[in-house]
């Protein structure tokens, strides 16, 4: 540490043969070095040893051992299980992920205009989404669809008997987590409702002396002016919906059927209950090339449907 | 703007750096919380002797213990702890407790940090693995030197904890399957308790009578669990879950598990149980239909029969499991419901022996303890326990006792291989779909024979 000082002091005294740009560059990068020593030891190294360990056999409490491809091998041919989170998580992402951004859509649409009180009900509306992956919201869901939960009893009250246990059905479980997923609208609300006032006003004045009704204005106008902002929202939205993982746990264990076995939750059993980390591992590779894949094809896409105004312009 | 040139590039620097470093280090110090932080003060005090490693009682030592279980539970090991350290103030506790899933995450984590707990709770579901990778300690030798007096505790008891010989695991209490019924349904259908000997097929009949005269449910048995009716057939039959080496299933006729889908079929094609639907969701137990009335019984682990029996706060009785018609060998066995294991990796192997041993010989410690790990192992434990537990234990003492002498109680199985719980998964899958009428029970014994073989082989 003396050295340090001393240099930087001989630094000051005699031109510095450094130059400035680096001296401050390592002034910029002592101060990040917390965040960056964290980044390397817990974030990058945990993620290049889990590629390694994908090619392992790895139980936690015996070292790896290295068995090339054999985990893959499983996975694609001879784990029907495998197959079935994966027809759980893509049957969640294509169902949910729309919902969702549909609904953030129609709610920001009725935010944006300027009323009395806006401010609380935008927050109101986002409450959802800040509690919403939390383990307390999965319990509340299961009390409600229940046999003889919330929903059953509100129908009953309408004269609709039903005895339906929501969570034990084979085709309706899954839809509850669905409904679930698309109650949390909040964050991509907020995101369209910024990407809405951007908007100006004018072009829809001079659509309105055109004599543009409300839908012509919004498909002519609001949808392709918006679409950039849709685009951001369907990458984010299809990332996390890949990784829905604490409703299947909590509100179905993967079940009836494993109907709702989403594919993080088949990893986590296999890498912390069937003592089998290595195939986790992989499967957690495989989630990632896939997750990767998607957002690929939307974004040599996106030059299709996406429209930047300064391009228009 | 004057006063930053004073410090300077440099200074800044400095203090970044003494930040950075300090941030390091308090990072550090609240991690060795758990026990880290008693090894190194042991270490220092081992350098100031010279190395020289001392037992003098006076030496203050903080053993960890951390246990799977309820919070009701985690009151009364706490309770029980803090009587042995009035008794031996130089040892005090660090606990811990967690849900059962999370419990194994958490101590598979510490096995591979070298971090143990000097006394965990563990499983025989579990404990293989452990045993692969030599992580436990042999007490072989602290039961010879009578550190760990279990001259009170039947063989039967102290069995499932050995391995090859040893000792590796104390049991904290014994366990088996019992049926636990209602009695006061069964007489308003008419009926009288079921003999000793009765079988599944009565099991269904009683049902069905039961659900025509009073419209009562039966229930599927242990549906939550059904690898367990799986193993109780197999053992029937003479055979065993798994065979010796692990590497596959202890028995290749599939009809075993036929049978078993067969009667959950039956009960389900009659109307007398919960819909599939139900069956399946998780419930607390006080809302379970045996709680609320709704059904008249079924199978259940002797400890969780106590549970059921103070939350239904009416009178149950727990009776015979009925027998597998086509088999005449013992399907249930005496299980260790949980045990104590000290890691090779402890510092204080001979403190935590002493916790053990209070564990098991100290009167006051089981009365507070309340039997709520098992029927306790030790006789004499047993017999000061018996008037001051509540009916409901005392009921599961009553029926461990009667088990001794029972023909449909025999030895345990090996631990359970490293698959095993894919296996039991497996099992509960195509049960599901059993129940749910999607497959043919002929169908679900092949799937089950045919992949729980390929998954066992594979490990």
């Amino acid at each position: 540490m003396k050295k340090i000082f001393q240099k930087t002091k001989n630094n000051h005294k005699i031109k510095p043969s450094i130059p400035l740009q680096d001296n401050e560059n390592v002034v910029g990068y002592t101060f990040i070095a917390p965040w960056l020593i964290g980044f390397f030891i817990f974030t990058v190294y945990p993620i290049l040893y889990s590629f390694y360990l994908s090619f392992t056999d790895y139980n936690i409490l015996s070292s790896p051992k290295f068995i090339g491809l054999e985990n893959y091998k499983e996975m694609f041919v001879s784990d029907p299980l495998y197959w079935k989170s994966v027809k759980a998580t893509f049957y969640y992402v294509f169902t949910a992920v729309p919902l969702r951004l549909i609904f953030a859509l129609i709610v920001a649409l009725l935010l944006c205009r300027e009323t009395k009180g806006i401010g609380i009900y935008r927050s109101a509306l986002y409450i959802p989404s800040l509690i919403g992956g939390s383990v307390a919201v999965a319990v509340m869901w299961r009390r409600i669809f229940e046999a003889e939960g919330i929903l059953n009893s509100t129908l009953a009250l309408f004269g609709i008997e039903s005895n339906i246990a929501w969570l034990g059905h084979p085709t309706y479980t899954i839809w509850t987590i669905i409904i679930l997923g698309a109650w949390q609208f909040g964050s991509p609300m907020l995101i369209f409702l910024s990407g809405l006032k951007q908007i100006p006003n004018t072009y829809y004045e001079s659509a309105v002396i055109d004599g543009a009704g409300w839908f012509k204005r919004f498909f002519h106008i609001t949808l392709p002016l918006l679409t950039p902002i849709i685009f951001f929202n369907l990458v984010m939205q299809l990332i996390s919906g890949f990784m829905i993982f604490t409703q299947g746990l909590i509100i179905t264990g993967g079940g009836p059927l494993n109907t709702t076995l989403f594919y993080a939750l088949y990893l986590y059993r296999n890498a912390f209950q069937f003592g089998k980390m290595g195939y986790g591992c992989a499967m957690a590779w495989v989630m990632l090339v896939v997750i990767g894949l998607f957002t690929l094809v939307l974004f040599k896409t996106s030059k299709y449907w996406v429209h930047y105004e300064a391009e228009e312009g | 703007m004057k006063k930053s040139s004073i410090f300077g590039r440099t200074g800044i620097l400095l203090l970044v750096l003494v930040l950075m470093i300090s941030l390091i280090f308090t990072g550090c110090g609240k991690e060795s919380d758990d026990g880290e932080q008693t090894d190194i003060e042991k270490t220092e005090k081992e350098d100031e002797k010279g190395g020289e490693v001392t037992d003098t009682p006076s030496e203050e030592v903080t053993l960890r213990v951390v246990w799977w279980g309820s919070q009701e539970r985690a009151d009364i090991t706490t309770e029980a702890l803090d009587l042995f350290t009035e008794k031996n103030p130089h040892i005090t506790f660090e606990t811990e407790f967690a849900a059962w899933d999370d419990y194994w995450d958490k101590m598979a984590t510490y096995a591979a940090a070298n971090s143990l707990p000097d006394i965990f709770q563990h499983d025989y579901a579990k404990i293989s693995q452990y045993l692969e990778n030599d992580l436990l300690a042999d007490l072989t030798p602290y039961v010879e030197s009578g550190q760990l007096d279990l001259s009170d505790v039947d063989e039967n008891a102290i069995s499932g904890g050995k391995f090859d010989g040893k000792l590796y695991a104390l049991s904290l209490g014994t366990n088996s399957f019992g049926t636990l019924v209602d009695p006061a349904i069964i007489e308003e259908a008419g009926l009288s308790m079921p003999e000793d000997d009765w079988t599944w097929e009565d099991y269904v009949d009683m049902g069905k009578t039961i659900y025509e005269k009073t419209g009562k449910l039966s229930e599927i048995p242990l549906a939550a669990d059904p690898k367990f009716m799986v193993e109780y057939f197999a053992r029937s039959v003479g055979k065993s879950m798994y065979s010796e080496d692990g590497k596959s299933l202890g028995f290749d006729d599939p009809s075993i598990i036929e049978d078993f889908f067969e009667l959950e079929l039956e009960m389900i094609k009659a109307g007398i149980t919960t819909s599939p639907e139900e069956l399946l969701i998780e419930k607390p137990i006080e809302e379970s239909d045996f709680v609320l009335g709704e059904d008249w019984g079924g199978p259940y682990w002797t400890n969780f029969a106590v549970v059921i029996a103070d939350a239904a706060q009416r009178p149950l009785e727990l009776i015979s499991m009925p027998l597998y018609s086509k088999g005449n060998s013992p399907g249930l066995y005496l299980k260790p419901s949980m045990f104590f294991c000290i890691p090779e990796t402890s510092e204080y192997k001979d403190e935590a022996v002493q916790v053990l041993d209070f564990w098991t010989n100290d009167i006051d410690a089981n009365k507070i303890l309340k039997a709520d790990r098992g029927v306790p192992i030790s006789s004499k434990v047993r017999e000061a326990l018996a008037d001051g537990v509540s009916e409901s234990v005392k009921m599961t003492f009553d029926y461990i006792d009667e088990l001794a002498d029972s023909s449909n109680v025999g030895p345990i199985d090996p631990p359970e291989p490293p698959a095993g719980g894919e296996v039991t998964a497996l099992i509960k899958e195509v049960n599901e779909e059993i129940l749910f009428e999607r497959i043919t029970p002929e169908e679900g014994a092949e799937k089950i024979i045919t992949r729980a073989n390929e998954i066992l082989s594979k490990q």
